[in-house]
């Protein structure tokens, strides 16, 4: 089943923090949604060929105008002229 | 050494591979952007054909065998240039295979595969801060990976700058390492002869043709000192930094990212006829090489000539044209000893635009075939004719054009060592140098008109 | 229960005006959400805009296009542009998008008055609608009940009166599940026939979107609206209007039933659902036997697409470009870390992880690729049974709404879906319609499945349905606007 350790590589991968969070309850609730995941691989093998995905048309390589930089920048939490910034530091609990 | 190459190539679309958004080089930052290459929530890509085209160009000039189908897959990882947390690329069906390019030492390099990709956006780091632009984000590269072939990092070098002459004439890039248009990665291991191939480490940072020169010579040293003390090769990813003349390894880099590859649901797969890839063939001009060939074998230029002409498609284009109709061997005598040898940039010969058009270069070419100028007065004609943009005509009279009856020739001759009795006795006296000025006397004489090699053949049977 | 064509009527007879029926929506609106908390957001103005140009429109005597001036709820993960759009997530709480969902702006163009953003389980993960970061939306046939999900808040608005039709979204019985719940008609269409630009997406190559509405009739008029290829979505066909198309004489029709999605149904539904298929035989449709061998197996193999596509697409919200950030990090990489915990639910967190389980290295093959295998398999097995027969009837869910914070674990909850995601899997259209209740009075509701892009098919015998029982099980939940 699915141990601490692959637990936390995923949350790593999935950039979420397990901190705070009832880590038992969520073992076992990963451990039984990959336990029913798992039945897949119990299902008999029927060799089905795929039918094509039907391709869709291509855009033409012509220009649209873009969005202006404050449309853009609107919903950012933090921006620096026209650029987005993301913070390297936040507010630390003790300040 | 054991060397293989992966650049990526930014293609020279009007739009992003993914939007419609300019691709164009400068700007504000984040003023050519849109929700599709800034990663909003309930955006979607959309594939641009002219993408699609340029990468399979590419692919044929490279001698690679195109998927008729394809399709696009998902990449995850986090960095904040990459707004949707994943890269939309190509994994396991990529457009184009099993390409070749073969170096002037006769080595053939295999190019294992060529894929479509987005790129990502740029970040500036200030402190722990990062300000983020993404204009460059979502613009098409075309990722070349070559089989561990080379043998030395000269070899790479040439590689790349036959790539970077492939994808200028095939119209699909401007492939400049300093513009950021063509970026290289290498990946080089050492091993003894009739070994298997060694450990390998990836150097990354590689900015300019030198610079892959400098540091594969620099791994070269490095590994070797290594081995030669029994250590063992570190598999990593390293930085090379200029200034210092060093790779170095990437501190504070992730371990590898499990990418997590899988089919990009929101793009249809890549679907080619054989009239496709065929139409896209023939719109391809002659691909350098080919060129070079037939410059050599055809026209009968010297090789190095004809290397230079074909190097820049605009150069090889207007030695054509000024070609027509006469001896190319003249007109390449002209571009290559007046017009050519004079710019010295990489930048200048890219940009290939003398004031003397070809038009009228062969004009001047036709005149000197016909006899109504000498070579010399030829050479000064275009001298004058490169400065001004203006024609041949211009500048010759119609005296000048009258040509040289070079019955007059000996005659003018004689009438030169009579006057110049010292130069003629220190020539019948073994001085080689005095025929020269004798040649000079006659040219001026003619006012130039004389062919200056028929003159000195003719005072040379006189005296 | 009103109908879109009740609306129109009364507008082009001018015996209200779009503004008066407007405000009297918004009204009952604002009264029925305190016990139904169907909408998270009330657009007033946007609503009323619509409105006023609706009424010049009157005014100048043209005729008004079908579901002209009539007001709908908009389900809260389509992006409105100017207009907050929260995916009932923490995460999106302010957002406010920078364009139009394609479908949005489809809508706009034809008149459509949107009273507001609709309730709905966070980024559309759920059945129930209790994942929501405002609170659950109720069930109005009893409040103590859930209105289903994820396109909870739709239906709820939709059965209680306060929107005459809603748009939804369905990944895995999102439209078709809250419409049985809350005893009105949900239809998912094709895959494809609705453009998904502007959707916020969930798992895009199952997610689409569709109407829920108080009748058979009502859901073709709001499928013909939305429905059309768009060439900035790379998955989208379009589809052919249906509403002129629909006829409730299926003499001849055969109808199939697979014994596999008959298996651990309430009795409630069973009855409901075993009467109904002998409406049709009345009605002189052929009951045909078919089976569908893979049903056990596409639940896990739709929770692991789902998951693994969903995984990716969240991917995005990092706090950097929109959404929530987090006040208090070390470094950028804990940035994103606190504003991805703090910005989702538990529903959503365990979603993302089980996604990024199936795809990391080691597991992709045993799971990504077994389920990708297993969706050409069901994909296989409706192609079968579309040789024998032109519809597959089957239940909506094997039980009705469920009662309000019942908390069943997450693999439990999952198995509501068992009858509608093997649709989502194969991108095939169906519709759901309530077909009776049970004991309690709970709708049942009636799923019919039908080929690609053969929505006229499954609508006619929804409307052969309705015309057949007379209506009686379109039951207004007696809130809202009840009568115009």
């Amino acid at each position: 089943m699915v141990t601490y350790e692959e637990l936390k590589k995923i949350a790593a991968l999935a950039k979420l923090s397990l901190e705070g969070e009832d880590a038992e309850k969520l073992l076992d609730e990963m451990s039984n949604m990959v336990a029913f995941a798992d039945q897949v691989s119990r299902a008999p093998v029927r060799e089905r060929r795929e039918g094509p995905r039907e391709p869709s048309p291509l855009r033409p390589d012509e220009a649209r105008p873009s969005l202006s930089p404050d449309e853009v920048l609107q919903n950012a939490h933090e921006r620096s002229e026209n650029f987005f910034l993301a913070r390297g530091k936040g507010l630390t609990v003790a300040e | 050494m054991v060397i293989g190459l992966e650049t990526h190539v930014e293609l020279s679309t009007k739009t992003k591979i993914f939007c419609p958004c300019s691709t164009q080089f400068g700007g504000e930052p984040n003023t050519h952007v849109c929700p599709v290459c800034t990663g909003q929530p309930g955006s979607l890509p959309v594939l641009n054909g002219k993408v699609v085209e340029y990468a399979v160009k590419a692919g044929v000039a490279l001698g690679c065998r195109i998927n008729l189908v394809s399709k696009m897959d998902r990449k995850h990882y986090v960095y904040p240039d990459l707004p949707k947390a994943y890269q939309i690329s190509q994994y396991d069906e990529p457009l184009c295979e099993k390409g070749r390019v073969t170096l002037s030492n006769g080595r053939e390099i295999g190019i294992t595969r060529i894929h479509i990709e987005e790129d990502a956006g740029k970040l500036v780091h200030e402190g722990e801060d990062v300000f983020i632009d993404y204009n460059r984000g979502g613009v098409p590269l075309i990722e070349i990976v070559t089989e561990p072939d080379f043998r030395s990092p000269e070899e790479a070098v040439e590689y790349l700058e036959k790539l970077q002459s492939v994808m200028r004439t095939a119209g699909v890039s401007d492939c400049r390492m300093q513009e950021g248009s063509l970026r290289c990665d290498v990946n080089v291991s050492l091993r003894l002869p009739g070994e298997d191939f060694g450990t390998r480490a990836e150097i990354k940072n590689l900015n300019s043709f030198t610079s892959v020169l400098s540091a594969l010579r620099y791994e070269y040293e490095r590994q070797s000192a290594l081995l030669d003390k029994g250590e063992r090769v570190v598999q990593e990813t390293r930085h090379w930094n200029a200034d210092l003349g060093e790779t170095m390894n990437m501190r504070g880099k992730e371990n590898a990212d499990d990418y997590r590859y899988f089919p990009e649901p929101d793009i249809t797969p890549i679907v080619l006829s054989e009239e496709d890839v065929a139409r896209w063939s023939r719109e391809l001009p002659e691909m350098p090489d080919v060129r070079k060939k037939r410059y050599i074998e055809e026209l009968g230029l010297p090789e190095d000539d004809a290397s230079l002409l074909v190097k820049y498609l605009p150069v090889a284009e207007y030695f054509e044209k000024a070609s027509e109709g006469v001896s190319p061997k003249t007109v390449d005598a002209f571009l290559i000893t007046q017009m050519f040898s004079v710019i010295t940039t990489e930048k200048e010969r890219e940009n290939w635009a003398p004031k003397t058009s070809a038009e009228q270069l062969n004009e001047l070419t036709r005149l000197l075939e016909s006899g109504k100028i000498s070579r010399n007065v030829a050479k000064k004609t275009l001298a004058r004719m490169l400065e001004t943009g203006q024609s041949a005509l211009s500048f010759l009279s119609p005296e000048d054009l009258e040509g040289f009856d070079s019955a007059k020739l000996p005659e003018i001759c004689r009438a030169v060592i009579e006057a110049n009795e010292k130069s003629a006795a220190d020539f019948r006296g073994g001085k080689e140098k005095a025929l020269k000025a004798l040649v000079g006397a006659v040219m001026r004489e003619t006012k130039g008109r004389a062919d200056a090699i028929e003159a000195e053949k003719t005072l040379r049977e006189l005296l | 229960m009103i109908r879109i064509a009740d609306v129109t009527r009364l507008l082009s007879e001018k015996k209200l005006s779009c503004r008066e029926l407007t405000e009297k929506y918004l009204a009952e609106a604002k009264k029925t959400n305190d016990a139904i908390n169907a909408y998270i957001t009330l657009t007033d103005e946007e609503a009323l805009r619509a409105a006023t140009k609706v009424d010049a429109k009157i005014a100048r005597g043209e005729k008004l296009s079908p579901i002209e001036g009539v007001p709908f709820v908009l389900k809260d993960n389509i992006s409105t542009r100017g207009i907050r759009t929260t995916c009932a997530s923490r995460m999106l709480e302010h957002y406010e998008p920078v364009y139009d969902a394609e479908v949005w702006r489809a809508l706009r163009d034809k008149g459509a008055v949107m009273l507001g953003k609709g309730n709905m389980d966070e980024f559309a993960m759920g059945s129930t609608c209790e994942h929501s970061y405002f609170g659950g939306a109720k069930n109005p046939h009893d409040l103590n009940r859930v209105a289903g999900g994820s396109s909870g808040g739709s239906a709820a608005a939709v059965a209680g009166g306060i929107a005459v039709y809603g748009i939804g979204s369905d990944t895995g019985g999102s439209i078709r599940e809250p419409a049985a719940f809350c005893g009105i008609v949900g239809l998912k269409p094709t895959y494809g026939a609705v453009s998904r630009r502007g959707l916020i997406a969930f798992a895009s190559s199952l997610d689409q979107i569709g109407p829920l509405a108080s009748c058979t009739e009502d859901a073709a008029l709001v499928f013909d609206a939305i429905c059309g290829k768009d060439p900035m979505d790379m998955t989208s066909r379009g589809a052919e209007p249906v509403s002129d198309r629909l006829t409730p004489d299926v003499r001849g029709l055969k109808l199939g039933i697979a014994p596999e999605f008959f298996e651990n149904l309430s009795d409630g539904v069973r009855e409901a659902v075993e009467r109904a298929i002998e409406t049709y035989r009345a009605l002189g449709a052929e009951i045909v036997d078919v089976s569908f061998p893979t049903l056990p197996y596409s639940l896990p193999a739709y929770y692991i697409l789902a998951c693994a596509e969903a995984s990716s697409n969240l991917g995005r919200y990092d706090g950097i470009r929109y959404g929530h950030c987090a006040e208090s990090f070390a470094d950028l990489d804990d940035m994103i870390c606190k504003t991805r915990t703090e910005g989702f639910g538990a529903e959503v967190r365990r979603r993302i992880l089980l996604g990024t389980y199936v795809l990391s290295a080691g597991y992709f093959d045993a799971y990504y690729k077994s389920a990708q295998r297993l969706r050409r398999d069901v994909t296989a097995d409706f192609e079968d049974v579309f040789t024998k027969c032109d519809a597959l009837v089957t239940p909506t869910a094997p039980m009705t709404a469920l009662r309000a914070k019942q908390h069943a674990s997450p693999v439990e909850a999952y198995h509501t879906d068992i009858c509608t995601v093997p649709v989502n899997i194969a991108g095939v259209p169906a519709v759901s319609l309530p077909c009776g209740a049970d004991g309690d009075g709970m709708p049942v509701g009636l799923q019919l499945i039908g080929r690609r892009f053969d929505e006229r098919t499954i609508l006619s015998l929804s409307l052969a349905f309705e015309r057949a029982t007379e209506g009686r099980y379109l039951v207004s939940a007696g809130m809202g606007v009840t009568e115009l």
